[in-house]
């Protein structure tokens, strides 16, 4: 079944590039069969593969299927769900969308490390082109050459593993006692190459211009396909590494946080303010999966399905604002469903109490102390203060600063759909085991490398 | 002596990219960088004295160790049209620089902001 | 100062990749039989003790003949081919996807209406050989993925030697215009006929991209089961995808 999952949106994009005025309805029906697809196999507690032509691992390449990947590709479905009710959003760009939910599908399940390489790839090149909508070219190709050098370093890193293990797949590479100087060079080389697509300082140079550059990029890589890359981090360096090199990851996480921070509250573009904001938000969670134990994974994937909601709303919202308005002093009095939601998802992200972002950043620190860490928790402190600042500042703008006379129509299905995406933060805000409890058991599955060798290595044929 | 050129090779697509203006030379470095890669790649999967691995009437049969390692070649295959894939796309996104900012030189283009 | 920066970037990098070089066995001393691909090169997956091969009792595959004979797992000549389109088969459809996503991309991004002319008349040989060279290339392009599995080439090589025909014909007319509704049509029905054998796969042998079809003599022209069929899938659609793509770079768009 799960491979169905990446063959029904390739399938679905293929055939549109036949009739391209079928791509819309065809990205709709492939994200909601893949949705449905999900629901049924809810939480498989265990580890399912699917070997690929029925090459058992380590030979063939296999789709693992447990609870991890199970989350993460219900989170990533989900965002390209909500983006196809959005058509005109959507626009021309329906196919490279289906492409990117295959290769993002791909991405999250896949066991293999080569085959990730080429997800990481497809995702990159559907990305820039999504990146290029409005003519944001030049952002877009910056974008382009990044993600090639950290392609190249991924692969590298690939070939290091293949090298010093002679297997391609991930469990085998996790069990194949990898003397610890190759592990130095495997973990480094992956922390690069996953650098790009994870936002890490110092590769996260591209992500004002492309986020900044139209309204359907950040919708949908803020959302879906961060939340993809960090999956990959928290598998590579929880599962198959074990924490091994992980120092790397936690420092350049806390720059990560405070130069985004600090870049975010200089920014006098709306959407790049966000844009920054969704990077430090990446720190935030790599900070936290580098600890390696299963709740601190858990609850950085707790953290990011929230923010991956309250950005979704926000640049939804925002996107809309800055390409129908000229002057963004008070729009909100227009649109008063798209400001309250506006609103409800950026206090979300500072973490006020009343939204879901203050259940995951209080339960973030409290773990950390409980770690004996004290730095990570006093920056998170920080970032927060500094979140306080710009977050208040667009707000007061938006509400209450005098209107101009330019008015927009209003978007029934967006300021809906961002409306009850704010609920939901709410909601979680009350009820935190809607994503918590999904996240805890993506974070306890990454964390046990044992249960995912044995699932993986052990089954003798490929099955469903 | 194949790593080491692939390394330096790796090396001087680095340096092309953080020195160069002209956004065309950024292309260049990346496939000279993609290159690198696949040397590097086919180099670990050499034998010495292994031959190709296609069986044919000359080399019917198999004894360990008498080809070289197919699956890194197999992996280039693959990396060779990817690059090739984000070749195109950077060089069309080029052209469109081109003619939005006037010039494909980051100190010449026109409209970039911050 | 700049320079000088990115001298140091790059040497740190170049310092780094050569102390990782340290962990790698020598170049030319690879013992083959500690890597999956020893199991490829003797085609004998199906019969590998996983659970033992992967705590290290590394089950080293006899000497045996293979060319001529039949009743291997996997039945193509060329083990490049038999790993690309049927061990890690996934790999390739994840290929095929990329090239399919980078020529979506350049079509959007282009964007163009009419044909750009070059602006001068092109050679008179350049035309004249068009017309000898092109029924040629066309079939070499045709033998080199149809023969995929027994000789080096396959589906994207032989594809690029069909949409350098294609260029050609660009090159000596000058009001040449593919047909972009064929060029696409082709592209999309052979993609999908890719995920559809993938499919055909799940439904017959519950694995996706299994190799339903029976395979043959190694080393005979209709040998490795489905793999044939798949190469000429690829070389069609990277075929038509490619001429697609220097149709989209010969356009311009008005004013």
């Amino acid at each position: 079944m799960i491979s169905l999952l990446i063959a029904i949106p390739l399938l679905l994009a293929f055939i549109s590039i036949i009739w391209r005025s079928l791509s819309k309805p065809l990205f709709f029906l492939a994200s909601f069969t893949n949705i449905v697809i999900l629901i049924t196999s809810w939480f498989p507690n265990g580890v399912e593969i699917h070997a690929m032509g029925n090459w058992k691992p380590p030979f063939g390449i296999n789709l693992v299927f447990d609870n991890a990947s199970f989350y993460a590709a219900l989170v990533v479905n989900a965002f390209f769900l909500l983006t196809s009710l959005l058509p005109g959003l959507v626009g021309n760009y329906g196919i490279p969308l289906m492409l990117l939910m295959a290769a993002a599908n791909g991405f999250v399940l896949t066991g293999d490390l080569f085959n990730s390489f080429v997800f990481m790839e497809i995702i990159t090149i559907t990305a820039v082109t999504i990146a290029s909508k409005k003519e944001n070219f030049y952002n877009a190709f910056k974008y382009l050459i990044l993600g090639g050098i950290a392609g190249s370093i991924y692969l590298l890193a690939t070939i290091f593993a293949y090298a010093s293990t002679g297997s391609l797949n991930m469990a085998h590479v996790s069990m194949a006692g990898i003397s610890s100087s190759s592990l130095v060079a495997i973990t480094t080389l992956y922390a690069i190459g996953l650098g790009v697509e994870a936002k890490l300082f110092p590769l996260n140079g591209w992500v004002s211009g492309v986020y900044g550059g139209n309204d359907l990029a950040p919708v949908i890589l803020g959302t879906s396909v961060s939340f993809a890359a960090l999956y990959m981090v928290g598998r590579l360096f929880g599962t198959v590494f074990h924490g091994n090199g992980a120092e790397v990851l936690y420092t350049l996480a806390l720059i990560t946080i405070v130069i985004g921070e600090v870049a975010a509250l200089r920014q006098r573009n709306l959407l790049k303010t966000f844009a920054y904001s969704s990077v430090a938000q990446a720190g935030v969670v790599v900070a936290m999966l580098s600890k390696g134990t299963g709740t601190a994974m858990g609850l950085a994937y707790f953290h990011l399905t929230n923010d991956a909601v309250a950005k979704f709303v926000i640049f939804l919202v925002a996107g809309f604002l800055v390409y129908n308005y000229k002057n963004l002093n008070g729009v909100f009095k227009k649109h008063k469903v798209l400001g309250a939601s506006f609103s409800i998802a950026s206090f979300s992200l500072v973490g006020f109490p009343l939204f879901a972002g203050f259940q995951s950043k209080l339960r973030i620190i409290m773990e950390a102390f409980s770690m004996k860490d004290y730095l990570f928790p006093s920056v998170m402190l920080l970032a927060t203060l500094i979140e306080v600042g710009y977050v208040v500042r667009w707000n007061v703008k938006l509400w209450f600063e005098e209107e101009t006379q330019e008015k927009a129509e209003t978007p029934v299905i967006a300021s809906t759909l961002a409306l009850i995406l704010a609920l939901v933060l709410i909601t979680v805000f009350i009820k935190p085991d809607i994503f918590l409890g999904g996240a805890m058991k993506m974070g306890n599955a990454l964390a046990d490398t044992k249960d995912y060798i044995q699932g993986v290595l052990s089954v003798v044929k490929g099955g469903m | 002596m194949v790593y080491g050129i692939s390394i330096i090779l790796i090396g001087i697509g680095i340096y092309g990219l953080m020195t160069q203006k002209n956004l065309f030379k950024h292309i260049v470095s990346l496939s000279i960088i993609d290159t690198a890669v696949n040397i590097f790649i086919v180099a670990t999967g050499y034998v010495s004295n292994g031959k190709a691995p296609i069986y044919t009437r000359a080399l019917p049969g198999f004894s360990p160790n008498s080809f070289v390692d197919p699956l890194p070649q197999a992996l280039v295959l693959t990396a060779i049209v990817i690059g090739v894939g984000t070749l195109a796309l950077g060089a069309s996104l080029l052209v469109r620089v081109k003619e939005k900012h006037s010039s494909i030189n980051v100190e010449n283009m026109k409209g970039v902001g911050e | 100062m700049r320079r000088l920066y990115a001298i140091l970037v790059a040497a740190g990098l170049i310092y780094m990749l050569f102390v990782f070089l340290g962990t790698l066995p020598l170049y030319g001393k690879v013992d083959l039989s500690n890597r999956v691909s020893a199991h490829f090169l003797a085609k004998d997956v199906n019969s590998v003790d996983v659970k033992k091969w992967v705590e290290g009792d590394k089950q080293v595959p006899s000497r045996e003949k293979i060319y001529g004979r039949k009743g291997f797992e996997d039945e193509s000549a060329n083990v490049v081919t038999s790993i690309v389109v049927n061990y890690r088969s996934f790999d390739t459809l994840g290929e095929v996807t990329v090239l399919f996503a980078s020529a979506v991309g350049i079509g959007l991004v282009l964007g163009g209406m009419k044909r750009m002319g070059y602006g001068r008349k092109p050679n008179f040989i350049l035309r004249v050989s068009t017309g000898i060279l092109l029924p040629l290339i066309i079939m070499f392009g045709i033998y080199i993925f149809v023969h995929g599995h027994l000789t080096p080439g396959g589906g994207f090589p032989g594809g690029t030697v069909i949409a350098a025909a294609v260029l050609l014909l660009y090159l000596s007319n000058e009001e040449f215009v593919a047909n972009m509704k064929t060029s696409k049509s082709l592209e999309g029905s052979m993609g999908s006929l890719y995920v559809i054998f993938g499919l055909a796969g799940l439904a017959t042998g519950g694995a996706f991209l299994f190799n339903f079809l029976p395979n043959g003599v190694v080393g005979s022209l209709f040998s490795a089961g489905v793999v044939p069929l798949v190469y000429m899938t690829i070389g069609l659609k990277v075929g038509s995808e490619l001429s697609g793509v220097v149709a989209e770079i010969h356009e311009e768009r008005e004013g």
